[in-house]
């Protein structure tokens, strides 16, 4: 992927918050652009590198989502918003064994104390490296079509030229299936 | 089109953010088969993130490494920017040392530093001998050979009273028509106790520079240099600074 130098904040946000290719390159070019905060925030709160590194892809998806759904409302700029919610969930977790867990949530203006959606509380009660293995075993090009939809927000019609399909409807059909499968695998 | 169908489209709507997010919270309630779906959607959507967490924590892996490279990669900048720098300074430095800081040769600190004394326009003998008049005479006129034609017989001579100047005027006469060795000795010749001493120290050593004789010519400035009263002791101390003494 690209890593574009000319992202505005409000290009950044309109791209996060349309989907698609701008939303893919826009958060491309956040990870490039802030994965220095990794070793710093590692650094001061005490958490293995590789571990903050998962806390970033986290938080970074956390912020996507928010700036998708309209949570972020632009009061602060996102490399502000990323780095409060990387460095909140990196205190969070580095106090995990101990009863002394804070709510990051409340420390950022912007964030309302929300509850934790049905997904949040599946992943975190079920290890995430189990759960993207079930989209390993579904294989290309489903794996690939569920992403492009459910992660990126491509549209039909797009997936259908990423993935080489004829049309749209072939996709919505073939993404249903991949669905299927998926629920199958996680019975 | 069936239930299911119907179903899996107001959730992909929803998805897709065509159905207000309030619209559908009002729906869910109502429709047990839609909410059911729902929870299912969720579950896909956790996985289908999770996955797309490995694939961009494999994309920050790479570019963390890639940042520590770069990173890296400032110093050797840094450090030849540096050594450049330096280089540039070395290779400044040398040129200006060449150009203007190396002790000057020696014929250059004597073009420097010589002076042809006027002619001595003895004012206190109001009768001044013919061959005096006629030798300054040359000597104003530069027709230093003449000057010597007619100094040279004449200065040994008991009875001739400008000897001791007449020695400083054929030693500068023999200097100017590059008879440097004539000239130091005949420098040498003046008596020690004329008032011509510190000129001729002081001509001596410009005519060992003049002739590239380096020692020499730094021990003549040297010795000017140890008389605090020598009309030229500073300015000896500088050529002998500038010849890196």
């Amino acid at each position: 992927m690209s890593k574009s130098n000319n992202w505005p904040e409000v290009k950044l946000i309109e791209a996060l918050s349309k989907g698609g290719t701008l939303r893919e390159q826009a958060t491309y070019f956040l990870i490039n652009e802030y994965v220095h905060y990794v070793p710093v925030v590692a650094k001061k709160t005490g958490l293995a590198q590789d571990l903050a590194l998962d806390v970033y892809t986290d938080a970074l998806v956390d912020m996507m989502g928010q700036v998708a759904n309209g949570t972020f409302k632009g009061e602060s700029k996102l490399s502000t918003y990323l780095y409060q919610i990387f460095f909140f969930k990196c205190i969070d977790l580095s106090r995990k064994n101990t009863t002394n867990t804070i709510d990051y949530r409340a420390e950022l203006p912007e964030v309302p104390a929300m509850e934790p959606s049905f997904a949040r509380k599946m992943e975190a009660t079920e290890a995430v490296g189990q759960l993207h293995k079930y989209m390993d075993v579904l294989g290309e090009p489903c794996k690939q079509i569920l992403l492009d939809w459910g992660f990126w927000g491509y549209n039909m019609s797009e997936i259908a030229v990423r993935v080489g399909l004829e049309d749209s409807l072939q996709v919505k059909d073939r993404k249903y299936r991949c669905l299927k499968k998926l629920r199958k695998l996680m019975e | 089109m069936s239930r299911n169908e119907n179903i899996n489209d107001i959730i992909d709507d929803y998805h897709a953010g065509e159905i207000p997010g309030m619209d559908f919270q009002k729906q869910l309630k109502t429709d047990a088969e839609l909410q059911q779906e729902f929870e299912l959607y969720q579950k896909d959507m956790a996985v289908i993130r999770a996955s797309a967490k490995v694939q961009l924590k494999e994309h920050a892996a790479l570019a963390l490494s890639n940042n520590g490279r770069n990173q890296n990669a400032v110093f050797p900048v840094k450090w030849i920017i540096l050594i450049g720098a330096i280089i540039v300074l070395l290779v400044a430095g040398f040129f200006f040392y060449h150009k203007y800081g190396q002790p000057k040769t020696s014929p250059e600190l004597y073009a420097a530093h010589f002076e042809l004394l006027p002619p001595s326009n003895d004012r206190s003998n109001s009768n001044p001998t013919d061959i005096w008049q006629a030798a300054m005479a040359d000597y104003a006129n530069q027709d230093f050979n003449k000057a010597i034609e007619i100094l040279k017989p004449v200065i040994h001579q008991p009875d001739f009273k400008y000897a001791e100047s007449g020695k400083l005027y054929l030693g500068l006469s023999y200097m100017m028509v590059n008879e440097n060795q004539n000239a130091i000795d005949i420098f040498g010749e003046i008596s020690a106790e004329s008032s011509f001493v510190p000129d001729a120290e002081w001509y001596m050593a410009l005519a060992f520079l003049k002739m590239n004789k380096i020692p020499e010519a730094k021990a003549a400035l040297q010795k000017i240099v140890e008389q605090p009263k020598h009309f030229k002791q500073e300015e000896a101390g500088k050529i002998l600074s500038a010849m890196g003494h």
